[in-house]
Formats: structure tokens, C-alpha cells, sequence
């Protein structure tokens, strides 16, 4: 069944992609929305029957090995590939609702192009396969991003990133001597360089993520449309790098380096994205730092679970989704603008508009903490909560810096319909505590209370709805407001400006590049002597008796 | 029929040198005739590789030289062989789309192509030691003729040079094939030199001297550096085709005469020529990081390709010939076509005296195509070549692990030079000031370069998918 859903798409995408002018291009995107959610109903129809079977056939054949595409329907299958074929026809179905941006057939055509690969990496039995999809989602990204100057990083980088899983996945083959990815296990049993492998491949998953200290080429994707870079964020190189964690970790999990590095690098990751989320003073900045957040948070519940993926992922990742794209209104309500204070200024101009997209990140915030929730219940990771509630306190701080003026939420600004669904919505955030009281679980309400505490700062809202005496002669909370939020974010800017700004930015950025620059430089006027031609080579020579030497060791 | 054609196919391209001879100056016609010789050639292949395909043998057509000396010549061909000079054929047509009008008049220069075309041709269809060593050093006249027109004036130290290095690998051939004619007395297949027994020392000198003689060609330091100063000056794609296609010929030299079971005198060897091989794949890699010029970039990327076919065939058993020859034809119609569209870009941009950066900020098309092709150089998978790549280098890692490593990484690293480069000819910052005054590339030769891809395409789905 998976098979035919791909075929369907793949000639649903081709068919967007011939050229049409405005009209027509605008038509052909509402028939590829429409054609793919006839294909979702039929993959969900799929899925709920619980149909099980193998498209297989042999592509490219030669001594060396065949190359075959494999696209396996079974029950595991289904649940990954779900909630990415729910983010594609939100992200196409927004694009037309909501009216978001000038989006042509090519832009949706691309997103479809995207989930065929997407599906052809998740079902894959084959590592050509496997690596071909993964290269052609950064190509297609390519597509996506447009501006060939802002992405000249962000693909350089993930490029390097393919070529160290391309080596890795060479060696695997090497030593396994078939392509087949179920052969995987017996690469355990070999060990033939099995740190390298899993420090190589943890390396060149955590460029694609994004994490730190590799999130430079992620950043640099800051000045890019909005809703283009949400796409990015949710379905090009962090999910391909997440789809090869799942693949590979078989393997990786064979070296004693593996989780050390990925618990570091992840953890470091929440901590130095939490900090940039209070304290960057541009919205698309925050949206990737928060992002990042996401998906090490993703990470590392993925890995108590075992590397298996669950329901409970699917939700987070598509309530995530639906949190970034309400997130993604504030932008828009407020003319596009990308500075914070711009922000701030316009969105007064704005308020239903700004209450509306308040409401739905409400409502996002409290399915998420469900999701979180149950996962915890499996996983009973304290810190892992810790992490859970910084991913919701940096989404409240976005929000309260957004409408930081209290005449924003002033009652008086909602429709009379409007504050009952806002009523109902609060009393449905109340409940989330309340339907699960077990003592024990205290910690467990953590992030819904965080989140009434940070979100419903604004408190002349609350004060104006809830007409009680001890809440209307209460300063505290503006006091907690101070120390929370506020002294988080100058202590957040504080750090940006000594960290980021001065040691990796002035100092080890600045400095690397410098290094780089004049080494080539260097390099390039030593080529054309002789003398020092000669001392190159000498010192590559020595290198490379060093690496044999070290090689033959093992 | 087969043999027919086998001396049509060698026949033709010397043929057409003549007819070119012949034809008037300063017109279209030496241009034309060129064109037509490889087209008839192209098709003629297509033909060999249906009838050869079907047997799956090689085909060998022998005849007596002279009756007093042993001197029996074999032509033959094979899928590989074909393959070869399918990409050779396309390749050089390819670079005659990007020819400009006035390129497209001078006659001399296309009748050295012809003739070096012959050469080649008899090359890779030669089985037998003599017809090897005549095709071998007949290459050399046609290249450096080219590359004194084409080249820079200043540059004529390093034409010398070139013409030293590539004489003392002729005379190399000329001592090693001489000692095996002395001791077998006669002519021998190429095929038969490395299954004969022979005296230790007699077989080191034979392969030292045929090794040497190959090494020269492919730019292996310390003989990088004469190819490089004058690739880089060549402003004429077809005189800059030829000349990235010497290597070849030392590629097709190591194929032709690398023994199938390493006798334990060249086994003691193998290390010593991988060594040499990484260290000028690393720093040719280097070179094609540091320096500025696109051309300067690609030429890094033939040298370090051609270095990785030499090392497949020295490192890996007959297995994965086809691999590496699959590979190999993806390879020669990309470097071809990059070069032709670069060049076809700096021209138009010398032109208008503006700078090589951001011009292609003004030529839509020309951008669109030169991505493309970039992009299955960088090693994307858009064509064959990856896959191919991939089963080549992962059989790499099962010899060794840090031969393979530093493979991928001077591969990698080129890749990425590349793919900087491009970035960096459509940095808009540096933009032209008025981007109407450049004329982008014709919906002729644009269309000829979408045939190209088309090729490429369906070679992702079947390498020979044009044998029926």
C-alpha cells in the first residue's frame, strides 16, 4: 500500500511541477492539496487495515552489486511515515488557507517531492537507497530555500554531513559485504572500526540537526521566508538525520562512545538553546533555537525508548508542528516583521489577530504537554522533564515578549463569542493537572502550571476576567514575572554577548576563518615552489604513514 | 559484420582528417566534417556494443603486418572498451557545441582533434603490444600542436616540459614493450604479457618501464605539475577536452596491462604506488581548495577522478571493472560538459571585460545546466556515478580502511570546492551592474545540453540503456 501512496504522489508532484503562470499555478496547487489528501485518506485506510506486504525490484544491476528499491507496508512503517504525510498536507493546506505567502505549484510540488523521499528513506532495505534519498531531500531543500547565497551554508554543510555518513555506510558495506540493511547486525559481530563509525555518523547527524556546535549552517538559514524555514525545520535534514539515527543506531550503540556523546551533545544543545531562545532579539532566530530544543528533547526520548518509535512521537512531532506554524501568526499579524521590537510595536495594531494566534498556542501548549506526559509515564526521565518544561517556559517567553503590553490581552479587545471559546480553552488547560492526581506525579503537572504562570503573566488580563479581590491587590506576580522571565532574558543576553558574540563569533569563528583563509593562501603560493612542494608533501607523506600505521593496528 | 565495422570505427576519424585537410579555410566546413566523423563514429559504437552486448565476449580481428617478422596486429572490442569510447565521442562533441564562431573556423585545430581522435581510437581498440606503443606515441603530436595554439604564449617553458615528460614516457613504453619483444620474440597480445612466467629481473624492468610510462601521462607527482600550468591557460573546450583525456590514455594503459594475479614482484609494489597515489589525490585536492579559478577546480577534479579509477584498478580485482568503467563514462560527459559551459561563461564574460565571479548571475540557463552537472560532480546522486562511486569505494574500505578514508576524503573535499565555486559565481553581492547586456547560452546548444542530461538520466536506471 505504501508503495502505491508513493507512485500516487510522485505523480501528483510531477504534475505540479509544469509551468503555469499565477492563476493556473494557484489552481494546480489547490488540486495537488486535494489529490494528496485523497492519497492520505487512502494511506490511512492502509493503515488501519493493517496490511502487510513488499514492492520490490531491482533498479540498477552490476558485478558489484545490485541495486534494488524496497518499499515495505507494514505496521511500523505506517506509524513513522504518518505523522510527516499529516506536517506535509498542514504545510500545503496553510500555504492555501491561510494565505501565508505567495506560494507557486513548484513550492508544493517540492514538499510532495519531499515526502516520496521521505517514504523511500523510511522503507528502505537497501543502503543506496537509503543514502540517494538522503542526498536528494538536501537537494531538494536547495529548491526550497531558493536564495542560493543564504543557503550556501546550510547545504555545504550538510553535504559534509552526507559524505561522512556516505563513508560510513561504505564501511558498513565493506565489511557486511551486501547492501542490504538488514545484514546490519553481523557489522556488530565483525567490529571492524566501530568508534570511528559511530562518531563519524553521530557527527554528521548532529550537522543535520542542527545542534551545538555544529549549527552554524541551521543558523545561517535565519533570513529566509518564515514558513519556509519551518519546512525546513520539521521535514528536510533534522528529520532525515532522525530516520538514520533510527536506522543506524544498531550499529552505533556498539561503541562505549556512542552515548556519551549523544547524551552530551543533546544536552548541551537544551541548555545552549534555551539560553539563545530568551535572549535573541530576532523572532526567526528564536523559531530555530526553539526548534533545536525540539528535536534534541525528541532525541533523547527516543532514546529511552529504545530507538523505537512510538505513537506518542507522532503526536509531540505534529502538535510541535501546529505550535511553530500558530507561532509563525505573531510574524504575520505583525506585518512580517523580524526584529522583536518591531514585533512588540506592531502587534498592538493587531490584537485579534495576535489574541487569535495566542489561543491556538495555548491550545498547542496543552497538547503538548499531554503528549510529554504520557511519554514521561514510559520513560520516567526526571530530567528529561526539566527539559520538557525549558521547551515550554522559552515558548511562554516568546509570547510574553510578543505581548508584553497588557492592553493586548485587555478583555475588552476579544469578541464576546471569542472570550467564552478563550474561557473554555483555560478551563480545558485547568484540567490537564487535574485529570491524572496521583501525588506522586507531582512533577508531571510541571509544564502546564509553568505555562499558566508564564503565559498568563500579562496579569491585567487575568485581574480584568477573573473579578477577585486577592488577585486584584496582588503585585506578586509582576515581582515573579521580573525574576523569572525578564532576569532570565538579560541574564540569557548577558551570556549571548560574552559567549556568542564575543568568544565563538569574534573569537573562535572570526579566528577560524582568518586561519582558513590565509592557510589556502599560504598554501596556494607554497604550491608554485618547489622547495615547499616538497615539504608538503613530506608532511602529507608523514600523515599518511601515520594513518597506515595507526590502520594496521586495529 | 562486426569485424566491418571494427575497421570502420578506426578507419572514419583518419578519414575525416583528410577530407578536413582538404576543405577550404575560414569556413564552416572542417567544423562540419568534424561533427559528422563522430556522429557516424557514435553511431557505428552503438551498433558494436548491441552485437558485442549479445555475445558478451570480446571481439578480436587479427592480420599480418609484415610476413618476414612476427608482427601479427589485433584489433579487438568489448562492452568496456566501447563504453570508453562512447564517452570519449561524446565528450569531445559535447566541447564542439561550446566552440565560438571563429573557434569554430580554424581548421588546423580541428584537424589536430581528428587526428588525436584516430589516436585514441586505435588506442583503445589496440590489442596487441606495437599498434599499442604506435597509438600510444602518436597522441603526443595532435596534444601539444593543440596546446601551443590554444594555450597561453607564456607558457611555452611548460609546453617543453610537456613535451619532455610525455617523450620519456613514449620512450619508457618503447624499453619495456622492446624487452618483451626480445624475449618472446615477437608480437604478443597485451592480454598475455602478464600471464607469461618471466625472469625476475626482466619483469621488473618491463613493468617498471610500462608503469613510468603510464604514471606520466596520469599527472601522479611528481609529474603533476606541467599539465595543470597548462590546462589552466586553454581557453578552447575541445583543445582543453584533449588534453584532460591524456590521463585517460594512462588509465586505459593500467587497464590494459595490470596483471590479474599480482605476481609477489608487483605485489611488493602495490603499497608503494597507493602511497603515491593518495599523496597526489590529497594534494591536488588542497590545490583545487585553494586556488581561485573554476578551471583550476576542475581540472583538480579530473586529475583526482582519474587517480581514483587508477587506484580501483590497482587495488580491486576484475569484478568491479564495469563498476569503474560505468563510472568512468558518467565521469568523462560531466568534465566535458562543466568545462564547455564554464567556458562558454568566462568567454561571454571577457566580452563584456566583466569579472568571472557573480556572471552567472546574468545567464539563467547557463546556471541551471552548470548546476546540474556540478551537483553529480560534487557527488550527488543524480546520475549512475554514485552508485557506481559507492560500490567502488566501499570495496576500497575492504582492502583497507585508510586507503578508503582518504579516498573519500580528497573526493569530498574537491566536491565541495566545486560546489563553493559555483556558489561563489552566483554570489549576488558582487552582481553584475547590468545583467541585459549579457547574452545567455542559445536554445540550440541549450537544447543539445538537455540531451545531454537526458543521457545521464536514463543512465541511472540502466547504464546501457542505449544497446538494444
Amino acid at each position: 500500500m505504501i508503495a502505491y501512496v508513493a507512485v500516487l504522489l510522485f505523480l501528483i508532484g510531477t504534475f505540479c511541477c509544469f509551468k503555469a503562470g499565477v492563476k493556473f499555478g494557484g489552481i494546480f496547487s489547490w488540486l495537488a492539496l486535494i489529490s494528496a489528501f485523497f492519497v492520505f485518506i487512502l494511506f490511512f485506510s492502509g493503515m488501519q487495515a493493517n496490511t502487510e506486504d513488499v514492492f520490490s525490484f531491482v533498479w540498477n544491476s552490476s558485478p558489484g552489486g545490485d541495486m534494488k528499491i524496497d518499499i515495505i507496508s507494514n505496521r511500523y512503517n505506517y506509524e513513522l511515515v504518518y505523522p510527516f504525510f499529516v506536517i506535509t498536507l498542514l504545510s500545503l493546506a496553510g500555504s492555501k488557507f491561510l494565505r501565508l505567502e505567495k506560494i507557486g505549484n513548484i513550492h508544493s510540488a517540492v514538499l510532495i517531492f519531499n515526502l516520496v523521499a521521505i517514504i523511500l528513506m523510511l522503507t528502505s532495505n537497501n543502503f543506496i537507497q537509503l543514502l540517494m534519498t538522503l542526498f536528494i531531500i538536501d537537494i531538494l531543500a536547495f529548491f526550497i530555500i531558493k536564495n542560493a547565497f543564504v543557503s550556501r551554508q546550510y547545504i555545504l554543510m550538510n553535504i559534509v554531513a552526507d559524505m561522512m555518513l556516505f563513508m560510513v555506510i561504505a564501511v558498513i558495506n565493506s565489511r557486511i559485504k551486501s547492501l542490504d540493511i538488514r545484514q546490519i547486525l553481523h557489522y556488530n559481530h565483525i567490529g571492524f572500526h566501530t568508534d570511528f563509525v559511530a562518531i563519524c555518523g553521530l557527527t554528521a547527524i548532529f550537522i543535520k540537526f542542527g545542534f551545538f556546535v555544529f549549527h552554524i549552517g541551521l543558523c545561517a538559514l535565519k533570513d529566509i521566508k518564515l514558513h519556509n524555514l519551518i519546512n525546513i525545520l520539521f521535514l528536510f535534514a533534522p528529520l532525515s538525520a532522525m530516520l538514520v539515527l533510527l536506522k543506524f543506531h544498531v550499529v552505533w550503540q556498539n561503541s562505549p562512545y556512542f552515548m556519551p556523546y549523544l547524551n552530551l551533545v543533546c544536552i548541551t544543545t537544551m541548555c545552549w538553546s534555551f539560553w539563545r531562545c530568551l535572549s535573541v532579539d530576532t523572532y526567526k532566530a528564536k523559531i530555530i533555537y526553539l526548534q533545536t530544543m525540539f528535536w534534541a528533547l525528541l532525541v533523547e526520548l527516543i532514546r529511552f525508548s529504545g530507538f523505537v518509535w512510538n505513537a506518542y512521537f507522532t503526536s509531540l512531532i505534529i502538535v510541535s508542528y501546529i505550535l511553530t506554524m500558530s507561532l509563525y501568526l505573531f510574524y504575520y499579524y505583525s506585518g512580517r516583521r523580524n526584529n522583536m521590537l518591531q514585533i512588540l510595536n506592531t502587534s498592538r495594531y493587531c490584537k485579534k489577530g495576535i489574541i487569535s494566534s495566542c489561543f491556538l498556542v495555548l491550545i498547542s501548549v496543552v497538547l503538548l504537554s499531554d503528549v510529554l506526559y504520557k511519554i514521561y509515564n514510559n520513560s520516567n526521565r526526571y530530567y528529561i522533564w526539566i527539559f520538557a518544561v525549558f521547551y515550554i517556559i522559552s515558548l511562554s517567553a516568546i509570547i510574553s515578549q510578543v505581548c508584553k503590553y497588557h492592553d493586548i490581552l485587555r478583555p475588552s479587545n476579544f469578541p464576546i463569542k471569542f472570550k467564552w471559546v478563550v474561557f473554555i480553552g483555560f478551563l480545558y488547560i485547568l484540567s490537564v493537572p487535574l485529570r491524572q492526581v496521583e501525588l506522586t506525579a507531582v512533577p508531571v503537572y510541571a509544564p502546564s502550571f509553568v505555562f499558566l504562570f508564564c503565559c498568563l503573566l500579562p496579569f491585567g488580563f487575568c485581574k480584568k476576567l477573573y473579578q477577585v479581590e486577592w488577585l486584584q491587590n496582588l503585585n506578586g506576580f509582576n515581582t515573579l514575572y521580573t525574576t523569572l522571565i525578564y532576569s532570565a532574558q538579560l541574564l540569557g543576553r548577558f551570556f549571548l554577548l560574552l559567549i556568542d558574540r564575543v568568544f565563538i563569533e569574534k573569537i573562535v569563528i572570526r579566528n577560524s576563518i582568518v586561519m582558513t583563509q590565509s592557510s589556502l593562501r599560504t598554501f596556494r603560493r607554497l604550491s608554485g615552489n618547489a622547495k615547499s612542494v616538497l615539504f608538503i608533501l613530506t608532511l602529507l607523506l608523514v600523515l599518511l604513514w601515520l594513518s597506515f600505521k595507526q590502520g594496521s593496528g586495529k | 559484420m562486426i569485424e566491418y565495422l571494427l575497421f570502420s570505427l578506426l578507419v572514419v576519424p583518419l578519414l575525416g582528417c583528410f577530407f578536413a585537410l582538404m576543405a577550404k579555410k575560414n569556413e564552416y566546413n572542417t567544423f562540419n566534417i568534424c561533427i559528422f566523423t563522430l556522429l557516424s563514429n557514435i553511431v557505428m559504437i552503438l551498433f558494436l556494443l548491441s552485437a558485442i552486448n549479445m555475445e558478451q565476449s570480446v571481439f578480436l580481428y587479427s592480420f599480418h603486418w609484415l610476413r618476414n617478422i612476427k608482427t601479427e596486429i589485433t584489433f579487438g572490442i568489448d562492452v568496456n572498451a566501447a563504453l570508453l569510447l562512447l564517452s570519449i565521442y561524446l565528450a569531445i562533441l559535447i566541447s564542439l557545441i561550446g566552440l565560438t564562431h571563429n573557434q569554430r573556423k580554424n581548421k588546423f585545430e580541428i584537424i589536430n582533434a581528428l587526428y588525436f581522435l584516430w589516436n585514441i581510437t586505435g588506442l583503445i581498440l589496440a590489442r596487441d603490444m606495437i599498434s599499442f606503443y604506435v597509438f600510444f606515441a602518436g597522441q603526443l603530436l595532435p596534444v601539444y600542436m593543440l596546446l601551443e595554439i590554444s594555450g597561453n604564449i607564456r607558457k611555452t617553458p611548460m609546453l617543453y616540459l610537456f613535451f619532455i615528460f610525455n617523450f620519456a614516457s613514449i620512450l619508457c613504453l618503447m624499453i619495456s614493450l622492446a624487452f618483451t619483444y626480445k624475449f618472446y620474440n615477437g608480437n604478443m597480445l597485451l592480454a598475455q604479457i602478464s600471464l607469461a612466467d618471466m625472469p625476475k629481473r626482466v619483469a621488473i624492468c618491463i613493468w617498471l618501464s610500462a608503469c613510468l610510462a603510464f604514471i606520466a601521462r596520469i599527472p601522479i607527482w611528481p609529474f603533476h605539475y606541467w599539465i595543470s600550468s597548462i590546462s589552466a591557460t586553454i581557453k578552447n573546450p575541445t583543445a582543453y577536452t584533449i588534453s584532460n583525456m591524456l590521463p585517460l590514455t594512462g588509465l586505459w594503459g593500467f587497464l590494459s596491462f595490470w596483471p590479474l594475479r599480482h605476481p609477489e614482484y608487483v605485489a611488493k609494489t602495490i603499497p608503494l604506488a597507493v602511497i603515491f597515489i593518495l599523496l597526489t589525490m590529497c594534494f591536488i585536492a588542497l590545490i583545487g581548495l585553494a586556488h581561485k579559478d573554476f578551471i583550476r577546480k576542475l581540472f583538480s577534479y579530473s586529475t583526482i577522478y582519474s587517480l581514483f579509477f587508477v587506484l580501483s584498478i590497482i587495488v580491486l580485482n576484475e569484478k568491479y571493472k564495469t563498476n569503474m568503467i560505468y563510472s568512468l563514462f558518467i565521469f568523462m560527459i560531466v568534465n566535458s560538459s562543466m568545462t564547455t559551459l564554464n567556458l562558454m561563461a568566462s568567454e561571454e564574460g571577457k566580452e563584456m571585460r566583466y569579472n568571472h565571479r557573480s556572471i552567472l548571475i546574468g545567464m539563467p540557463k547557463l546556471t541551471r545546466l552548470l548546476v546540474f552537472f556540478v551537483f553529480i560532480a560534487a557527488g550527488l546522486p543524480i546520475s549512475s556515478m554514485f552508485w557506481n562511486n559507492f560500490v567502488l569505494i566501499s570495496a576500497i574500505f575492504r582492502r583497507s580502511f585508510v586507503v578508503g578514508a582518504w579516498c573519500v576524503s580528497a573526493i569530498s573535499v574537491i566536491g565541495l570546492a566545486l560546489l563553493y565555486e559555483l556558489y561563489l559565481m552566483l554570489d549576488e553581492q558582487e552582481a553584475l551592474p547590468d545583467k541585459s547586456e549579457i547574452a545567455d547560452i542559445s536554445e540550440r546548444k541549450q537544447i543539445a545540453f538537455i540531451m545531454v542530461i537526458f543521457i545521464l538520466f536514463l543512465s541511472f536506471f540502466d547504464p546501457l540503456w542505449f544497446v538494444f
